[in-house]
């Protein structure tokens, strides 16, 4: 018995040293390891990686706005018309001129139909920026900036018209258009931005008209089996009639903190639309999460929208609009010397 | 007078950016997001190096400028925009 229990202490004695000048080992290595891949990345990378953020995340339900930060780039999604936007510019401090551009892609149907489906209705956006800095350079309150938009918007999607011959029934349709707006931004003091802006571009009725999905049945039948094979194909359409019309968009835009909230971001906006003579408007409100020690880039925000106040009397439902914003970053790391 | 390797740079987001040295104004350019950068090979210093800078931002945004003069850190500055959203200040250094 005393055998049995000196022959355990000793392996318990030996086993706890063995593992424990193992551990002690490995954890040396490691360091070792550890000491030399933050070296090697000290020689190879001057810094690290920062996130890139920066351009306008204060945008309506249809992604516009008067708001224009003439800052960096940023890649965002937005959820309520399903595009995703890279934007860039190009700015030096002495120069009273920057420029810079913006690329956006999105579906006509949601971002739903992104994630649910591989038929969507494509469109995309790029545009050219030239822009105008520090116009109020010697106040200490005021500052501002114009910015001109001159681009290109192009997207494609199907018609139904049941009047038409059978192979003429569904019509692949394409709009482009040139567009161009004029914004002038004004800041006052460290936490006020006010943002107006005018422009111009063909527009269509695209989102007033009905939704549609058609069904095409197709049956094979092979004689020599004596079998037939039926298949479907979903087509996505629009049915109504469809027009094209020249608009003039107005926007106003304003942008606030409230003094000693540094984390909350208040964004009012009015939007206007004259098209043939006709006058729509509505107006949104937006609170915004903004991040620390970055306040001119957002977390997230939630939008409330009125689209067209001429259409609350047809219900209040019908034309208010909830609309979260979600911002992504993405960052490079670049080698100064 | 002599001639020294001056390299500034100025990290945050700014409307306006004004950075004098020796009266003359350093254009800065945005490399990356945060951070202005520009680096001079060859420029005249009268010591002291006079530095006026002037920087107008939002409310709660970190500010920062180093000047590295032959590479060496030879003043920098940090602060976080108030309400008013501005900054301005001057300084001397012996090179």
């Amino acid at each position: 018995m005393k055998k049995l229990l000196l022959l355990i202490v000793i392996t318990s004695t030996s086993t706890t040293a063995f593992s424990q000048n193992e551990l002690k080992s490995i954890d040396t290595s490691l360091k070792k390891i550890d000491e030399n891949v933050s070296k090697l990345t000290d020689e190879l990378v001057k810094e690290k990686a920062e996130p890139y953020t920066g351009q306008s995340l204060f945008e309506d339900r249809k992604g516009s706005s008067a708001i224009f930060f003439p800052f960096g780039g940023t890649f965002r999604l937005n959820t309520a018309d399903a595009s995703l936007k890279l934007s860039f510019v190009n700015r030096v401090s002495n120069r009273k001129l920057f420029y810079g551009f913006e690329v956006s892609g999105k579906t006509n149907d949601g971002i739903v139909s992104l994630i649910s489906k591989g038929d969507i209705s494509p469109g995309a956006k790029v545009n050219g920026i030239v822009g105008l800095q520090e116009l109020f350079h010697t106040s200490n309150t005021l500052d501002g900036w114009l910015v001109l938009k001159i681009g290109y918007e192009g997207s494609s999607f199907k018609l139904f018209n049941s009047d038409s011959s059978f192979a003429n029934q569904i019509k692949k349709t394409s709009f482009n258009t040139l567009t161009s707006s004029f914004s002038f931004n004004l800041k006052s003091g460290g936490n006020k931005l006010f943002a107006a802006s005018i422009g111009y571009q063909k527009a269509n009725n695209y989102d007033d008209l009905d939704d549609l999905v058609l069904t095409d049945k197709t049956t094979i039948v092979d004689t020599t089996s004596n079998t037939s094979r039926t298949f479907e194909k979903t087509i996505k359409t629009k049915i109504g009639d469809y027009k094209t019309f020249d608009q003039i968009p107005l926007n106003l835009d304003f942008f606030w903190v409230p003094n000693n909230t540094n984390r909350i971001g208040i964004y009012h906006y009015w939007r206007g639309k004259i098209t043939n003579g006709d006058f729509r408007n509505g107006f949104g409100t937006g609170l915004y999460l903004l991040k620390k020690n970055k306040p001119l880039s957002s977390i997230a925000g939630v939008v409330f929208e009125v689209n067209d106040i001429s259409k609350l009397k047809d219900g209040f439902g019908k034309n208010f609009t909830v609309n979260f914003i979600v911002g992504f970053n993405f960052g490079f790391a670049k080698k100064n010397n | 007078m002599a001639k020294y390797k001056t390299e500034v740079s100025l990290q945050g987001e700014f409307t306006t950016i004004d950075v004098f040295l020796e009266g003359i104004e350093i254009p800065l350019r945005e490399v990356n997001d945060n951070d202005y950068y520009k680096l001079y090979n060859e420029f005249e210093i009268i010591n002291p190096l006079n530095i006026n800078v002037r920087l107008k931002g939002w409310v709660g945004m970190k500010w920062k400028i180093i000047i590295k003069v032959e590479d060496k850190a030879a003043y920098t500055k940090s602060g976080v925009f108030d309400n008013k959203g501005f900054v301005t200040f001057t300084a001397t250094k012996m090179i």
